[in-house]
């Protein structure tokens, strides 16, 4: 499941190179794309071994129960 | 921002429709006030209608600034990025929660041997090709699609007449006016406090002038359409069905005497929710493209897209949680976004206007 889905996240990083080659400032650009597709592909990893991080949802009710 | 991207004031309007329409087609969040429901699509209605003319107002005192622009310019370059920051969160949320709900509804429904990121994958898919096709291919989709949603919410309607019980309305406000104002409120933001994200798209139109016209017409259209689901709903489910059913919608159409025609509903969710997760993605790669100074958005639609599809998966365990969640949390979770910035960029956008013309 792991290797899977690293599999998957490289042929989806394939199809987006033509992309990828035509933006301007690239240094940026592609440290921004790069941070997205790795947070993506870590909560991934983690999903497939079922250690997720704490859900979002969860911090964000509790903030809100918090301030109520 | 790019400028040969232009929007006609219909291709406007049916993106805002599609836009409103998507998530509320399966769940009804006005379903939580009973036989009063229809009451609380009224009074949301005229929240949302103010909501959506403060976001147009905000657009129109900043002519050809998306809502990154506008932050940018009302808040300052460092702030201003920082709330940006923030906003793109939100927008990608919105596109996990859009998700979210239409796998839910697919796997619970029509395919309940389907795994959940399977229907994502093929959503986003679809919706990824259509965003880096460009706005002007998803408002011409929607143009061809929304009316289809239309006809088929009037269809569904009209089916289910012979059932129809309109002695479900009665007692009115049985349990007074709170449950009423509370799904009110709730609605007021999902869906219509949403529409701020439509701020990334205002500019685009090409007759400016029309703006405020094409989406109180998306509105008005919307507003009406959630008065007849609930109206529908109501009369065929009753209000202790209506309330504890997931699939509200989809059990009220699995009733129509002779023929099955429940897959209008999905058909319904899967234009709803796609023009929704395109116009968030569009909006989301938009706003990282031009925080870092860039004119295209295709650049940032895949990572958005993929970060989107995990995080559907990872947000919830289980629908019913999400849905609690939305009718719980949501709300005030979304309200720094929907009401408090806006108010502030609306005063702020009045008060640079006014000195410019001093």
């Amino acid at each position: 499941m792991v290797i899977g889905t690293i599999v998957g996240f490289l042929i989806l990083i394939l199809m987006d190179m033509s992309v990828l080659k035509k933006t301007r400032q690239k240094k940026k650009t592609l440290t921004v794309y790069f941070m997205i597709v790795g947070a993506a592909l870590l909560i991934s990893i983690l999903l497939a071994i079922d250690k997720p991080p704490v859900s979002p949802s969860l911090v964000i009710e509790s903030v809100v129960n918090f301030i109520k | 921002m790019d400028k040969s991207v232009k929007v006609s004031s219909i291709q406007m309007a049916m993106l805002a429709m599609g836009f409103l329409f998507g998530g509320t087609a399966v769940v009804n969040p006005a379903a939580s006030a009973r036989q009063d429901a229809w009451i609380a699509d009224i009074i949301s209605f005229v929240g949302g209608l103010a909501l959506i003319g403060a976001y147009v107002t905000i657009s129109k005192l900043n002519p050809g600034k998306t809502l990154i622009d506008i932050l940018r310019h009302a808040f300052g370059k460092v702030f201003g990025s920082a709330v940006a920051v923030l906003y793109i969160w939100y927008i990608i949320h919105q596109i996990s929660l859009a998700l979210r709900g239409a796998t839910g509804f697919m796997t619970n429904t029509i395919y309940p041997e389907t795994p959940d990121m399977f229907i994502a994958i093929a959503i986003m898919l679809v919706s990824v090709y259509m965003v880096k096709k460009g706005l002007e291919a998803v408002a011409r989709v929607s143009e061809l699609l929304v009316p289809v949603f239309l006809v088929s919410a009037m269809t569904l309607f009209f089916t289910l007449i012979s059932l129809y019980k309109p002695s479900n309305f009665l007692p009115v406000l049985e349990r007074g006016f709170a449950p009423v104002a509370e799904a009110s409120f709730t609605m007021t933001v999902f869906p219509y406090g949403e529409s701020v994200i439509l701020l990334m798209i205002f500019p685009h139109l090409y007759k400016k002038g029309k703006l405020t016209k094409s989406c109180f017409i998306a509105a008005a259209f919307a507003g009406f359409i959630f008065v007849m689901i609930s109206a529908r709903e109501l009369m065929v489910l009753g209000p202790d069905m209506m309330t504890r059913a997931m699939n509200a919608n989809f059990i009220s159409a699995k009733l129509v005497p002779g023929i099955d025609i429940e897959a209008l509903i999905a058909t319904n969710l899967m234009i709803g929710s796609g023009i929704k997760i395109c116009i968030c993605l569009y909006a989301a790669a938009y706003a990282i493209a031009q925080l870092l100074g860039q004119d295209s958005h295709k650049t940032f639609v895949m990572p958005v897209a993929i970060l989107g599809v995990v995080m559907s998966l990872w947000l919830f365990d289980s629908i019913i949680e999400k849905n609690l969640w939305q009718k719980e949390v949501y709300p005030y979770y979304a309200l720094p976004f929907q009401i408090v910035i806006p108010a502030a960029l609306l005063i702020l956008s009045k008060v640079k206007k006014k000195k410019a013309i001093k």
